[in-house]
């Protein structure tokens, strides 16, 4: 075979890909170089000056800004709290379908499916019609049950509640039909040696159900953590922007908000990396923690 | 108190039947709540508009389309409905039909060739596909700024395929996995060439788990919210953009607000419907077998 032959031979399967690379590469990795670059400047898409080198100056100034830090920890509330609640209820619902014998299991998990397709912004729109002071549902509902109606928009010391239960609202299914198809691969010889050592049902989910769908229950929870920490359609949707004095203020809404209102390129790209950096940091430690659950259950 | 063998046995019984009405219970219960605001929403739009807003909020009706005829007529609320469909259908429709093309060539190279990169690069996909589109909007905007592209449907095509790519690639390559390589080896046999094999025989043959790829591929540009409020103003907004004008006016327009909402969910909702067995699948496709 000639030079010429088996260079095309190495660099035949790279042809296939390339539309992808090409894609990728363009609109997503070479924009983020760029983004990095800006970060350390300082550079105003209204005035007329050219980008200044500032160094970190945008990145101390963000950590410094007393809204970013709300929104760091209302992300990290956010976080924790729908993901925990999406994962519990979730869990518990795919457990429930996978019930065997359980008759309209596709009606119940289609069902479930439809908070998860849509679209999140109509979703905050339907949950405003729904938690309106006046002519909304639930406080209707709440002043049936002779209890106190709600300032589920108005008031800030609810905001993150409301935006949590939308979020629990929405995402819950994703953890239900993933943890579900989990259960349904789960081979079933350690049940029935289980059930002939007389174990009993709670003993057989703690040792076999559980180390079984550690991996898939890993990466719904990573999956779920890394979109919670960048929430902003839903929040920006309920409320304009960081709700009634801010107290509803997340990373993206933080993010959108400091670029349309400054239109500098400099601190936004700095606080986009910053984001990104919460993002990875989160994941790693994650992983960590994850594989570090594996090996002690293996041992 | 010590029961007999005939009294345990009932017991039994009784505990298991009441579980199992527990169960359908609570999952009843979880499908009302899954489902009512949707239908809330729905039942909202249908009502005289004067009566969508009313309070204590009304349940028996009779139906009218009036809502959905002031938005089309914009007696009532002026937004360009027409405008934001038509871009949210070219731009989801173009970016599906484009990432699924360029995603089948990545994850065939990806399934069927060995070659050095091959490990890293799946790794990127997956590393990728987990952006949400809010971290991008500074890079989008810089590029699609340079490039003159802002407020238009290219810049969104080319944003949304751009992220759906790594997440198609990533299902249609555990798809086509799955088809054994003899089939092709055969068909190679008889003369055909490799692109003939990709589109004549292994397409077909993961027809479902292409259905479902183009689900998801479908819903990313048709549910975005933050891309194309950034990118886009006058001339390109897509269907959620639509919000924005009711954020302004506080919740007096429920009625064409609620179909809005219940026109732009359509797709969402036949989907589900429709295509439920490939969806599930899709989606789970992935996860499981890691």
């Amino acid at each position: 075979m000639s030079i010429l032959q088996r260079a095309a031979r190495t660099f035949y399967p790279y042809l296939w890909f390339l539309p992808a690379l090409a894609v990728i590469g363009y609109v997503m990795f070479y924009p983020w170089i760029w983004s990095l670059w800006f970060s350390f400047r300082s550079w105003s898409l209204v005035l007329p000056d050219p980008p200044r080198f500032v160094g970190v100056e945008n990145y101390v100034r963000t950590f410094a800004d007393p809204l970013f830090r709300k929104a760091f920890v209302n992300s990290i509330n956010l976080t924790f709290v729908s993901v925990a609640g999406e994962f519990f209820l979730g869990f518990s619902l795919a457990l429930l379908l996978n019930r065997r014998g359980l008759r309209a299991r596709k009606f119940f998990l289609s069902s479930f499916v439809v908070p998860m397709m849509l679209t999140p912004v109509m979703v905050s729109i339907m949950w405003r019609l729904l938690l309106a002071s006046e002519g909304g549902l639930v406080n209707y509902l709440m002043r049936v049950m002779s209890l106190t109606p709600l300032q589920w928009m108005a008031d800030p010391s609810l905001s993150m509640t409301t935006v949590c239960i939308v979020e629990i609202w929405q995402n819950t299914s994703f953890v239900t039909v993933i943890l579900l198809a989990g259960l349904q691969s789960l081979p079933e010889e350690p049940y029935e040696a289980a059930r002939v050592d007389g174990a009993s049902g709670t003993q057989a989910f703690w040792y076999i159900t559980l180390p079984g769908l550690r991996p898939l229950i890993a990466v719904v929870l990573l999956f779920r953590v890394m979109f919670a920490l960048r929430a902003f359609d839903i929040i920006y949707a309920l409320f304009g922007g960081g709700g009634p004095g801010n107290s509803a203020m997340v990373l993206g809404v933080y993010l959108y908000e400091h670029f349309r209102v400054s239109w500098q390129v400099g601190e936004s790209a700095a606080i986009s990396y910053i984001l990104l950096a919460i993002t990875i940091l989160t994941t790693v430690m994650f992983l960590i923690k994850a594989r570090r659950g594996e090996s002690v259950s293996e041992g | 108190m010590l029961l007999d063998a005939g009294e345990r046995e009932l017991s039994k019984q009784f505990l298991s039947r009441l579980s199992w009405v527990l169960t359908y219970v609570v999952l009843s219960l979880s499908a009302v709540v899954f489902l009512f605001p949707v239908v809330w929403t729905v039942l909202t739009s249908i009502k005289r508009p004067a009566l969508a807003f009313a309070d204590p909020p009304v349940f028996l009706f009779t139906p009218t389309l009036q809502s959905y005829r002031d938005l089309v007529t914009g007696r009532v609320i002026v937004i360009n409905i027409w405008r934001n469909a038509l871009n949210s259908v070219v731009v989801s429709t173009a970016s599906t039909l484009i990432s699924l093309v360029v995603a089948a060539l990545a994850a065939y190279s990806l399934s069927r060739f060995r070659f050095r990169f091959r490990g890293s690069i799946s790794f990127t996909i997956i590393a990728v596909r987990m952006l949400p589109p809010i971290g991008m909007i500074i890079p989008l905007y810089l590029l699609m700024n340079s490039l003159d592209l802002l407020d238009t449907r290219p810049a969104l095509i080319l944003s949304y395929t751009a992220l759906n790519v790594p997440f198609a690639t990533w299902m249609l390559r555990g798809f086509i996995d799955d088809i054994p390589i003899s089939l092709e080896e055969a068909a190679m046999i008889d003369g055909s060439s490799r692109s003939q094999v990709l589109w004549r025989i292994v397409m077909p043959l993961i027809l479902p788990g292409l259905a479902a790829t183009a689900v998801f591929t479908f819903l990313l540009p048709w549910n975005d919210f933050a891309l194309a409020l950034i990118l886009t103003n006058k001339v390109a907004p897509t269907l959620p953009l639509l919000i924005m004008s009711f954020l302004t006016s506080e919740g007096v327009l429920w009625g064409p607000i609620a179909a809005v909402t219940t026109l732009t969910i359509i797709p969402p909702i036949m989907f589900v419907l429709f295509a439920q067995k490939f969806l599930i699948r899709g989606l789970t496709f992935g996860a499981v077998k890691g």
